[in-house]
């Protein structure tokens, strides 16, 4: 559940980039940090450290504001995908508002994709999310590489979940403003209905969506 | 379900809204600000997004805001805020952290006397730039360390929930081991008991089949002899008639005759004599009663071989609806006539349903322990019979004031052919056609001590 701050008027979104290892959670955080509006990007902060636990983790922190000057901080997280590192992977994931599942095309990554989903329905429910109502968006990244599941099996696959299902290569840009605007959105519908943030804080869809919107350069580079 | 939102997010999670006093403790403010204080001719303080005072130096400047302050807008009241904390303040610097202004660096040049450059105005950007520096790092520290902290703990919390489990299961293999013994020996009964017991059926299924046999056999001679003993009790009225007849012939008196009487009157003093010395009005007499006893006992025979009969092969006649007071009453009818009124007997029978059962073998399983409980109580004894219906079961009670049962018998009443009458007084089968006959019917017989001393047996069949 979102922290919200009416005093302060701020709501403090968390969206967890979720996925196996290798997967390119971190390449989505960078072309954000990339291609968005430095005005409403902190900078990508990576956690490194080397104890007997190793963690690690990004962290994107960005902010909206309504025309009415309430502001919406949304952070983004990667988790670290190696199975070894699923302590790390649960407390990330704790309190989070939305995920976006970024899984690997490449056919030889099926069985990791579908072991990490598991790890994430799993998780979810041990850090006590409703995986049922969790926002949720499924991004297929490396679509620029050969040997890959063909998209339209993937959409058909997918299909009966009802998930929206994105293509991208976050190498080359591609599809990482749309999952984000994906995940945004149903963020934001998600925690609308809990706390009508439309008329309790005058905040619409758009202005949050506002975050997704390239720079007139990144445009430009894309 | 909602949780209130201000408070969902724990202060002290890794990934919480980290306030200017986390990020500059004061001592990263003391070790940055003091210095600047004593190396440059300026006043320093930090204060928080909400207007209070992190830090102030130097330390004898004032440093209480007015608590009226606190109300105001923070850009509003930046200057009085400035001016309250450390007079008038010519540089106002943010601090950040995400996006976010999370306080204000103030400075404000104290009076130099040689020379009158702004230190405030150069110094004051490379305290913002440490500041910022000093927040960057803290951010990692605390990101870092406190989520170690969460998985650490996560991972304290997974051992404690195996080291409880593995305890738990420790104790229950433990309390296993403890009681398996006791459970060997007690299984052990078990095995015994169902051991003795099948050979108690075993044995009774032999005596059965004995009985059924005997039975068998001695009921053909029995039968003709009960009906030769009817016909003979026939010819014996007939023979009575005749010689009653013979009595009234003329000169059949016991008395000499004269010698010149004829021949025929000579044989019939011959035959008188014959009947005399014979002593035929004795025979005459006797004969019925003899026959009368042979009958009574072909009848005891019958009776024992019904007893062994019913012994032998209970529940093969269908069963009907049976009134179960009514049963005892027809037994306790048929007792009378064998028994007469010598015996009291008390009834205390409750409403009961009908249940569905042999009556037959139901009579004469009552008749058989009425007629125990009759031999009990003696002549003049009392016995009680009550009837009463709890829950599922029909519970007939027959108790008796005689001498009880010793307990070194108890176990073996049952048994078929036991008995301890004297011999020709019963065979020993009354109990165990009882018990035969209402575990064929899914009941059970018991016997205890009855209250006022003497035996009762109870009888509990289960309601169909």
């Amino acid at each position: 559940m979102a922290e919200l701050n009416a005093g302060a008027r701020k709501l403090v979104v968390k969206i967890v980039y979720y996925g196996p290892a290798l997967s390119g959670k971190t390449t989505n955080l960078m072309n954000l940090h990339e291609y968005l509006n430095p005005d409403r990007r902190g900078e990508l902060m990576s956690f490194e450290t080397k104890g007997d636990r190793t963690l690690f983790f990004d962290l994107l922190p960005l902010m909206a504001a309504s025309d009415a000057g309430f502001r919406v901080k949304v952070k983004l997280f990667t988790v670290p995908g190696q199975v070894a590192h699923d302590a790390t992977r649960k407390a990330v994931l704790s309190r989070a508002d939305g995920v976006v599942f970024v899984a690997d095309s490449q056919r030889h990554q099926a069985v990791s994709n579908a072991e990490s989903f598991s790890n994430l329905e799993a998780n979810a429910g041990r850090v006590g999310l409703d995986f049922e109502t969790l926002p949720l968006v499924i991004q297929f990244n490396k679509r620029d590489l050969t040997d890959i599941m063909p998209a339209d099996d993937i959409r058909s696959r997918w299909r009966a979940t009802g998930l929206p299902v994105q293509m991208a290569s976050a190498l080359q840009g591609k599809g990482v403003l749309e999952t984000f605007r994906l995940i945004l959105k149903a963020t934001y519908g998600h925690i609308d209905r809990q706390l009508d943030l439309r008329r309790t804080f005058d905040l619409r869809e758009e202005d949050v969506l506002r975050l997704a919107a390239p720079t007139s350069a990144a445009e430009e580079r894309r | 379900m909602m949780t209130h939102p201000q408070t969902y997010m724990g202060s002290d999670a890794f990934d919480c809204e980290y306030r200017l006093t986390d990020l500059l403790p004061q001592t990263i403010l003391e070790a940055i600000l003091s210095g600047a204080a004593d190396l440059w001719p300026v006043a320093v303080a930090v204060v928080d997004d909400g207007g209070r005072v992190a830090y102030v130096a130097p330390a004898h400047e004032p440093a209480r805001l007015p608590e009226s302050l606190s109300f105001d807008p923070l850009p509003d009241r930046m200057q009085a805020i400035v001016a309250a904390v450390i007079g008038e303040a010519t540089v106002v610097l943010p601090l950040t952290h995400e996006l976010e202004i999370i306080g204000y660096l103030l400075l404000k040049p104290l009076p130099v006397v040689a020379g009158k450059e702004n230190w405030a105005g150069t110094v004051g950007p490379y305290l913002q730039a440490l500041c910022q520096a000093a927040i960057s790092q803290e951010v990692q520290v605390l990101m870092t360390s406190r989520l170690h902290g969460e998985t650490v703990e996560a991972g304290f919390r997974e051992l404690q929930d195996k080291a409880h489990q593995l305890a738990r299961s420790e104790k229950r293999y433990r309390e296993l081991a403890e009681s398996l013994e006791a459970e060997v020996v007690r299984q052990t009964r078990e095995i015994q008991a169902a051991q003795a017991k099948l050979m108690q059926q075993e044995k009774l299924a032999a005596v059965g089949r004995l009985a059924a046999g005997m039975a068998h056999e001695i009921n053909n001679p029995l039968g003709f002899m009960a009906s030769n003993l009817n016909t003979l009790g026939e010819y014996c009225r007939d023979i009575k008639r005749l010689y009653e007849a013979v009595q009234t012939l003329d000169g059949c008196q016991a008395r000499p005759v004269d010698s010149n009487a004829g021949p025929e009157k000579s044989r019939l003093f011959a035959l008188t004599r014959l009947l005399g010395e014979i002593d035929f009005d004795f025979i005459v007499e006797d004969a019925p009663q003899l026959i009368e006893e042979s009958h009574s006992g072909a009848a005891r025979i019958q009776a024992i071989v019904a007893n062994l009969k019913a012994f032998a092969q209970p529940g093969v006649r269908d069963a009907e609806m049976v009134d179960i007071n009514h049963c005892l009453e027809i037994t306790l009818g048929l007792l009378a006539v064998q028994v007469g009124e010598g015996t009291q007997v008390e009834k205390n029978f409750a409403a009961l349903p009908r249940f569905e059962g042999r009556r037959s073998e139901l009579n004469q399983a009552f008749m058989n322990i009425l007629i125990n409980a009759r031999q009990a109580a003696g002549p003049n004894g009392h016995i009680a019979i009550r009837t009463v219906q709890a829950g599922k079961t029909l519970q007939i009670d027959i108790s008796d004031d005689g001498p009880g049962i010793p307990p070194a018998d108890r176990d073996r009443i049952f048994d078929p052919f036991f008995t301890t009458r004297e011999v020709g007084q019963g065979c020993g089968l009354g109990l165990s056609v009882a018990q035969q006959v209402v575990r064929a019917h899914g009941g059970e017989v018991a016997v205890s001590d009855a209250p006022g001393g003497g035996t009762t047996v109870t009888i509990r069949l289960p309601r169909s």
